[in-house]
């Protein structure tokens, strides 16, 4: 078992398709390289996160977290906190990566975030070729992801003040649209969700600081959405 | 941070994240993405973005606030995040060289 014949030209597809989220990613990229230069995180510690980790979500996260004395189980609880989506995401991906061979498979999957994983799932021909539209998507983005996570690293030595030019407020402004966005494309009752998460969090970080914001926006506002779920169930 | 301390951060958080990838794919299709258990897991991605940036948003003062106004309108009618972002900042930028007021 090898690799489908149009398997070149699926990546290529992929890689052209994921060209306009690119630009938004490298704007976030850059800005995360230049926070994580202004937290005192070292080359090798960006380049291995943007390579290794590629979860743009979880690296700002972690550069957020880096000047505030965490603990490394705190660290570590808020990356799994964040990240679990992509359980999520890669199970949805199981059908279009399962005529690989096992070590593609896994190899693929790696490549797997947010923006590609939507392009991926938005096309119509997602059963035949999706994962290779997702593969090519996802190495689009790890190039751009690198390239504007270092040269944020280094010229965010130059930029002395990040608060001038509004770099400190990016990391809100990033997640904020990414919630907005999601919101807007989500078919259960996302404002209920984002009510109870923004109280959960609001009550978490008044009274325990750290990552329980985090964690208790996670239980509160996911439990809201279940909750709501059974209500319209009985209803209809 | 020390060196030592940054170091199991980074491998503890790239195992997390491309473990929870490889168990998503080889669990596949068992987990529910219909129901109750369904709504759940697809509330919390949301959810825990929201956690990430509300405190910031309602603690953060009136020029973060207004900046996040801005931003979650641009967000919501263009659904571009490359827009919404940068009419924040801008705004945000802005309200603090003393330009708008």
């Amino acid at each position: 078992m090898g690799l489908p014949d149009n398997f070149l030209i699926a990546v290529r597809k992929g890689i052209m398709l994921n060209l306009p989220v690119v630009t938004s990613v490298v704007a976030y990229g850059f800005v995360c390289g230049v926070l994580s230069r202004q937290v005192d995180m070292a080359f090798w510690q960006v380049a291995a996160l943007s390579g290794l980790m590629f979860s743009g979500t979880a690296q700002l996260l972690l550069a957020g977290l880096w000047a505030t004395e965490v603990s490394i189980a705190a660290a570590l609880v808020s990356v799994l906190a964040i990240s679990l989506r992509y359980l999520l995401i890669a199970a949805t991906c199981a059908p279009l990566l399962k005529s690989y061979p096992t070590a593609v498979r896994y190899f693929m999957a790696s490549f797997i975030t947010d923006e590609n994983w939507a392009v991926a799932m938005a096309h119509r021909d997602r059963d035949t070729i999706g994962g290779a539209l997702m593969f090519g998507g996802g190495l689009t983005l790890w190039v751009g992801w690198m390239m504007a996570t270092l040269s944020g690293w280094y010229f965010g030595a130059i930029i002395s003040d990040p608060s001038r030019y509004g770099l400190d407020f990016a990391f809100t402004a990033v997640f904020l649209s990414l919630v907005i966005i999601m919101a807007k494309g989500s078919k259960n009752h996302p404002l209920v969700t984002i009510t109870c998460a923004t109280i959960a969090a609001l009550l978490a970080d008044r009274f325990f600081g750290g990552s329980w914001p985090i964690i208790s926006a996670g239980v509160a506002g996911a439990s809201a959405a279940a909750l709501t779920y059974k209500e319209t169930e009985i209803s209809s | 941070m020390s060196e030592q301390q940054a170091l199991i951060i980074i491998a503890g958080a790239i195992i997390i994240t491309q473990g929870l990838r490889y168990l998503g794919l080889s669990i596949g299709g068992l987990l529910p993405t219909t129901g109750r258990m369904g709504a759940f897991l697809n509330a919390v991605p949301i959810a825990i973005l929201t956690g990430l940036v509300a405190p910031t948003v309602f603690n953060g003062g009136t020029v973060t606030f207004i900046g996040a106004a801005i931003t979650a309108i641009v967000a919501y009618y263009t659904t571009n995040m490359l827009a919404a972002m940068m009419s924040g900042i801008i705004v945000v930028v802005a309200l603090r060289q003393g330009i708008l007021f």
